[in-house]
């Protein structure tokens, strides 16, 4: 599944069997939400995983390089994470940054509260949702361990 | 194990002043987390060269860093799981410029695929502390 666009993502997470989606609000003011992206982001999640696995003889190894994007208008702040795979197989069509495999976006719902939603892939994906949802809400610092 | 013993023990030559405290949890069944530490040497270009590793059996480590010159610190987690025959890594990078005199405490907590590491900046006589902010390599500035 590649997806070059992050609207192209949340349509097919919304409608597919495999996708994650999830609606929280959360007692912090968009600005806050916002800083911690910002600050979370390229801490966590701009890295390298490597996956080992298989039988002794034919072990294989998986390399997944990931691009987080944050985009912050007056009105909304988006976090994107793109995963391009490097190993064993660099798919083609993949982009510069690869493919999207997480969307959230935080808008206001006043000047308190912000609604967090967020797009993933299920599989996989609880330990992200987790830290981007406590990143939003004040609750967690640390990172999502991707290569999980 | 795969790619995780490519560089040499790290030479901690000099007082300790890094204290690693470490706790890992796979959590699930048959499988188990590791932690180690990569230290690396910030040369220009914003680069690092790898000076050694330290394994964070944890409950704590020491070491000797550099003072007065900036090194990246690269934490490293290693899940392996008996019941899905794989083997998982990453990694978590920080810079740090030790002042001479200060020590440093880092706590480094891995539990069910979220990870936490805080490094405290401890002034002499534990007169004060800080939180040291994450710093990327690619925007080193040395010297």
């Amino acid at each position: 599944m590649t997806t070059l666009d992050p609207e192209d993502f949340r349509r097919q997470m919304a409608s597919s069997p495999l996708g994650s989606v999830e609606r929280l609000d959360v007692d912090r003011p968009l600005r806050d939400v916002a800083a911690a992206f910002r600050e979370r982001a390229p801490a966590c999640l701009k890295t390298t995983t490597k996956t080992y696995g298989g039988p002794a003889v034919r072990y294989t190894m998986r390399v997944v390089n990931y691009t987080p994007t944050v985009v912050a208008t007056d009105s909304r702040v988006e976090l994107h994470l793109q995963a391009r795979y490097e190993a064993p197989i660099a798919l083609h069509d993949q982009g510069p940054n690869g493919t999207y495999v997480f969307v959230a976006h935080a808008t206001p719902l006043d000047a308190r509260r912000t609604r967090l939603e967020t797009w993933a892939i299920a599989m996989n994906s609880e330990g992200l949702r987790g830290a981007v949802k406590g990143w939003a809400n004040g609750s967690f610092s640390g990172c999502p361990d991707l290569s999980y | 194990m795969v790619g995780a013993c490519a560089s040499s023990q790290y030479l901690s030559v000099g007082q300790h002043n890094l204290h690693v405290r470490t706790a890992t949890d796979a959590g699930e069944p048959l499988a188990a987390t590791r932690a180690w530490l990569e230290i690396q040497r910030v040369v220009p270009g914003c680069r690092g060269e790898v000076e050694g590793e330290v394994f964070l059996r944890g409950p704590l480590e020491s070491l000797h860093l550099p003072t007065g010159r900036l090194s990246n610190l690269v934490f490293k987690f290693r899940t392996s799981s008996l019941f899905w025959g794989n083997s998982a890594m990453t990694n978590y990078a920080t810079l740090i410029r030790p002042r001479e005199g200060y020590v440093y405490e880092a706590s480094v907590a891995y539990a069910s695929g979220l990870y936490t590491i805080d490094i405290l900046e401890i002034a002499p006589q534990r007169a004060s502390s800080r939180k040291l902010p994450r710093q990327d390599i690619t925007a080193c500035q040395l010297g």
